[in-house]
């Protein structure tokens, strides 16, 4: 069985009799003796956020889960729709499933989807990711102020506010957990 | 500048600044942290000390110095580096004889409320706001997305009265280490064989209690468990717990007070216990200080607090880590 020492990021965990992710890991050394470890764990079923403490060399159970890639195909607006390139399976998730990162999957493009005995649970989310700009207003020269943004829309719908130099067809990079304008890719 | 405002401080309230080295043969052996041992001196070993306590006690012990304070580097080394932990990093300290633990949280109160005062005037800062209420002048500072309204008084509550209002748990029961392992298994938490009442403690406060610490207004919590004493004395009417705080501004943990213990036998009981903890820890060990265990003796009744400077900018500079405040952070340099 794992210990608190296999802990990392990325690391499923059955947590409380549902799986779970773990998003975040600290340290933390409160007294004499005593060590801990203040993880976020995200439920790979509701897609809840939780905030729990184990006691360092607390046991954790690991998730039989596997990832498997999948293409997007379409969604329905209830549901997304995704389908095994070598074996044509399809297979879908509720919307709720893909939290903020239905705003950032885009047709045709691969996917890590995690399974539980072959069920599929949850999409792993990349941190961020390279869209393409659909849409920009043009800036006006002479009318900027420091920080100034402006919105753009890209290729998957998705509006977000950038800086005023983006315009349409430039690649930019996306935070999927904030759905923030990082850099130009 | 915040520095500046902290010497300032403690120069109108009569404070003497004192110098303490930071090499010594026999430091602090609280197990809380690891320490730095450097190259020896003069063929004895030496360390880089964790905190000026010993020595800023040692002065106060001479009984030439009612009051004190100190602003310089301390040295912890933690196991892993963690958004709120450098190993070297700033602290203040400050010693009052005829003191308690109240008159500190009185300090604290009056110093964070001078420090806000002179930024406010020096710079236009966005993250502090003020309003007027019942002809009260209130200072809000905004810290990661909360305005706490850091006008005194502060809430104080003591740690019986939030385990009892966050965790539903009798502290006075829960003292009781066979006790305190049936509560945390009821609420399903692991508990085994060897599990320390300390850890079933520490993790009920850090998943129950400091989650849910209210965040729009400092807050003092107080009367820690004789287990958890440190240096601190024991409550006269209630030797079960210890005269120690500490206060929390925003969700961070800023300062760590105590009245002071002022018993020579009591402390070097304490101390021999911490290194028999070292030793079964495979931390480091050493002599203790026993010419601190005198000083300690001839102490007049006093109380004194350590409060991160690091932190206090993290604060004021409304920055979501200790890297963030730190030119070089040990996270870049290491």
């Amino acid at each position: 069985m794992a210990t608190t020492a296999d802990l990392k990021k990325g690391l499923c965990i059955i947590f409380k009799g549902e799986p779970h992710v773990v998003v975040d890991k600290t340290f933390v050394s409160p007294g004499k003796g005593s060590a801990f470890f203040r993880t976020k764990l995200k439920n790979l079923k509701t897609g809840a956020v939780l905030e729990f403490t184990f006691k360092s060399g607390e046991k954790i159970e690991e998730a039989p889960l596997l990832t498997k890639e999948f293409q997007y195909l379409y969604n329905d607006g209830q549901n997304y729709f995704f389908m095994n390139p070598r074996t044509y399976e399809q297979i879908s998730l509720p919307a709720d499933d893909l939290g903020n990162f239905k705003n950032f999957v885009k047709e045709g493009d691969t996917y890590q989807i995690y399974t539980l005995e072959d069920q599929p649970v949850s999409i792993r989310a990349p941190q961020k990711v390279k869209l393409k700009v659909i849409e920009a207003e043009k800036s006006v020269k002479g009318n900027t102020v420091t920080g100034a943004t402006k919105p753009v829309k890209v290729e998957t719908g998705y509006v977000l506010q950038t800086p005023l130099f983006i315009k349409e067809g430039d690649l930019i990079i996306i935070n999927t957990e904030t759905g923030e304008y990082v850099e130009r890719a | 500048m915040l520095i500046n405002s902290i010497r300032n401080f403690f120069e109108k309230e009569d404070f003497l600044e004192v110098e303490t080295p930071l090499l010594v043969p026999n430091p602090d052996p609280s197990p809380y942290n690891e320490l730095f041992e450097t190259t020896k001196i003069c063929g004895k070993r030496a360390f880089l000390t964790p905190s000026p306590e010993f020595l800023m006690k040692k002065l106060i012990a001479t009984k030439k110095f009612p009051k004190i304070f100190q602003i310089c580097k301390a040295f912890r080394n933690p196991q892993e580096l963690d958004p709120l932990h450098n190993p070297e990093f700033t602290i203040l300290e400050w010693y009052r004889i005829n003191a308690t633990y109240i008159d500190l949280m009185l300090d604290c109160e009056n110093l964070i409320s001078f420090i806000v005062e002179k930024l406010k005037q020096k710079f236009q800062i966005s993250n502090f706001k003020f309003q007027i209420k019942k002809s009260k002048l209130k200072n809000f500072i905004n810290y990661q997305n909360t305005w706490i309204d850091i006008t005194p008084p502060w809430q104080r509550i003591t740690l019986k009265e939030a385990f009892y209002k966050f965790a539903n748990i009798n502290l006075d029961e829960f003292l009781n280490l066979k006790k305190a392992k049936e509560i945390a298994k009821k609420k399903g938490y692991q508990v085994e064989k060897n599990t320390t009442w300390e850890q079933i403690y520490h993790q009920i406060f850090l998943n129950e209690i400091e989650p849910n610490l209210p965040k729009e207004k400092p807050i003092i919590l107080y009367d820690y468990p004789s287990q958890l004493a440190a240096l601190s004395k024991l409550k006269e009417k209630d030797k079960r717990y210890a005269e120690r705080f500490e206060f929390y501004i925003g969700g961070l943990e800023l300062g760590n007070g105590y009245s002071e213990l002022n018993n020579a036998a009591e402390q070097e009981k304490r101390l021999k216990a911490d290194i028999q903890l070292r030793k079964k820890m495979g931390m480091l060990v050493f002599d203790y200080d026993k010419d601190f265990v005198k000083a300690v003796g001839k102490m007049p009744k006093c109380a004194g607090i350590a409060v991160g400077i690091d932190r206090l900018i993290m604060l004021f500079s409304n920055a979501k880590t200790i890297q963030e405040v730190i030119s070089f952070p040990a996270t870049k340099i290491f």
